[in-house]
């Protein structure tokens, strides 16, 4: 188990340490440069523009600054944001809040939403409710958070009028981005629980559960949705990611603040150091909770914990 | 439950005729499975195995409808000025904000620009970003999976990480990194969304490539004496091929939605006039009164992705007696 454990984290630091590496790079080496954008607009001088590039860091070699730059990361100091001068972790610190809380309301309705709908879809499979779920499904996860913001803004903040169409701080204000989020991400849940669910209940231990005369609601829940949960937890996990970025634009859409809000402004700005220092929380944050997900394993799956499976 | 008598009924259902298995495409013809064709047309092969196991429905109907909408976006795209008038761009502040009518079908915008026209205009480059993109991606991920997939050891252990390290931005992120370096144009936007396709396409398919490997038929083809080039290119790469087709269906899909979404957050390509994202976000100001901006063209990328889902579902539906 602690070999599992060490072995996971080795190659989640390999991972972030990429991570790093190709934010870095594409960002300093392709071409297009962040002292243009700054200065366009404002007759500057030659020599301006030489203070600029070095004040920013940029006149030194590339694997210098990418050293400078996983040095101070890993003291928590991302440099001064580009556009304001300011230390970018402050900023970040103010906004990230923002972004947790949309992300974790998201996923605990993309939790509800995707497990409760899959075992329903599950227990009455092939019938007209198993049906009409998967046709919403099919459509939920269709549609992009573009288009489902804007209607659900206009059907509960302009037609009923329950929820705000934009605004970040209060819970009402939560509503409808955390839903337009889950709408998008659930999806895929659904039809991984049901999907297992249904393999599982083929197998011979369920015969055999039956035969031994288990009564069928302990069945369905301690044993057919317990094993079918593993996969959906894993997915739940990798779904994260897909959360963590649909938020850059559920912010937009519902004019939230956040890191997503953030990032996108420094994109306008080339604001690098804003742009590799939101891009790496968030890649981080993905990861250390894949970690955390695959380790949770042992608790549905014993065979993880002694080195059955897989 | 009601589990037996459900199996029962598609047991007597009829079972389609098994399409080429992968491994008569891998020994004959090298190149495209073509019994996917039949499939995509005609009629559907049944899984063995399992009630309930179907997602989508595996109606004809679903997938007639979905081919003709490709089909009509496909004439969008080709000529523009036939389907969509002759001035998509032209500014008629006596039609403005007018909702859909027999000469405006999806209403007008702000500066009385039909709707319409502007969608059938915004075609082309949508489903460059998204075919163009999805096959460069596509291709470079299919190579490096396959690669990994196929020669084990530390090229796979390689690729596996690279695969990770390129996950761990999921989506979005991963184009915009490069948007953010990148000046803003459509081969650019293609570049950035090509590279977040890769990690996809190189997970799935060293997926396949690791269990074509094991098939009886590729050692008897190293037995046999071919080299192993020839092996990769005759039996490992046409065996991969199914997956990868199916996907890229689907992600022709993500990759419109993808950009549709970039230049809603205005980091789209600037030459791209009128542009389907950033149609969407023009009306968003609007949606209280004048909902039709916003909801019309975001029908259109919503009924895109679902074509596109059917389809390629059904690609896979086609092949998937080949795991047995």
């Amino acid at each position: 188990m602690i070999g599992v454990v060490g072995r996971r984290i080795g190659i989640g630091i390999v991972v972030i340490l990429g991570v790093t590496a190709i934010i870095f790079f594409v960002l300093r080496v392709l071409p297009g440069n962040p002292v243009d954008i700054i200065t366009a607009g404002a007759p500057t001088t030659a020599q301006e523009r030489q203070n600029l590039i070095a004040e920013f860091g940029l006149n030194r070699p590339v694997l210098a600054q990418y050293g400078s730059f996983l040095w101070d990361a890993l003291q928590g100091n991302f440099g001064a944001s580009f556009q304001t001068r300011q230390p970018v972790i402050s900023e970040i610190g103010q906004q990230g809040l923002a972004t947790v809380e949309l992300t974790a309301a998201a996923m605990v309705l993309t939790v509800i939403f995707g497990i409760g709908l899959g075992v329903v879809s599950a227990l009455l499979h092939d019938t007209w409710v198993d049906a009409a779920i998967r046709a919403l499904t099919l459509l939920g996860s269709s549609v992009p958070i573009i288009l489902s913001g804007p209607l659900l803004i206009l059907a509960f903040s302009f037609t009923i009028h329950l929820f705000p169409a934009n605004g970040s701080g209060s819970f009402s204000e939560l509503v409808l981005p955390a839903v337009s989020l889950a709408l998008f991400a659930s999806g895929v849940i659904i039809r991984l629980v049901r999907g297992s669910m249904l393999e599982v209940m083929n197998l011979e231990f369920v015969t055999a559960l039956r035969a031994k005369g288990t009564s069928e609601t302990r069945i369905w829940l301690r044993h057919i949705l317990r094993n079918a949960l593993v996969p959906a937890v894993t997915m739940l996990g990798v779904q994260l990611g897909g959360l963590l970025s649909g938020a850059v634009v559920t912010e937009t859409v519902f004019g939230r603040q956040g890191l997503g809000s953030l990032l996108v402004s420094g994109i306008e700005a080339k604001d690098y150091p804003t742009v590799q220092a939101i891009v790496l929380i968030i890649a981080t944050a993905y990861i250390v909770i894949n970690i955390v997900v695959d380790l949770c394993y042992s608790l549905l799956d014993p065979r993880v914990r002694t080195g059955l499976a897989r | 439950m009601d589990g037996r008598t459900t199996k029962q009924n598609e047991e007597r259902e009829p079972a389609a005729p098994a399409p080429a298995g992968p491994d008569d495409a891998g020994l004959t013809a090298p190149g495209v499975d073509l019994s996917v064709l039949p499939l995509l047309l005609g009629r559907p092969a049944r899984l063995p195995g399992g009630a309930g196991r179907r997602w989508l429905p595996r109606g004809r109907v679903g997938l007639i409808i979905s081919a003709l909408f490709l089909a009509v976006l496909v004439a969008w795209a080709n000529a523009p000025s036939v389907f969509g008038g002759s001035d998509p761009t032209g500014i008629n502040p006596l039609a403005a904000l007018a909702g859909p009518s027999a000469r405006y079908p999806f209403g007008t915008d702000q500066y009385g620009r039909s709707i319409y026209d502007e969608l059938v205009y915004g075609t082309r480059p949508a489903l460059e970003v998204g075919v163009l993109s999805t096959l460069i991606g596509g291709a470079v991920g299919s190579l490096i999976g396959i690669i990994g997939g196929y020669l084990g050891g530390w090229a796979d252990l390689l690729v596996m990480r690279l695969i990770d390290i390129l996950l761990a931005l999921p989506g979005l992120l991963l184009a915009l990194i490069f948007i953010a370096a990148l000046p803003r144009t459509l081969p650019n936007e293609i570049i950035a969304i090509s590279v977040s396709t890769v990690p996809i396409f190189a997970r799935v398919l060293r997926a396949q490539a690791l269990q074509v490997r094991s098939r009886l038929f590729v050692d008897a083809a190293a037995v046999s004496g071919l080299r192993r080039r020839t092996v990769v290119t005759r039996h490992i790469i046409p065996n991969c091929l199914a997956p990868a087709m199916s996907l890229g269906a689907v992600y022709v899909g993500a990759a419109i939605v993808i950009a549709a979404s970039l230049s809603f957050l205005g980091l789209g390509p600037s030459e791209v006039v009128p542009d389907w994202g950033e149609l969407i976000q023009s009306g968003q100001g609007y949606i209280d009164h004048d909902w039709w901006i916003s909801v019309f063209p975001g029908v259109v990328v919503t009924l895109v992705v679902l074509a596109l889902s059917i389809i390629g579902d059904r690609v896979q539906a086609g092949l998937e007696p080949a795991r047995g």
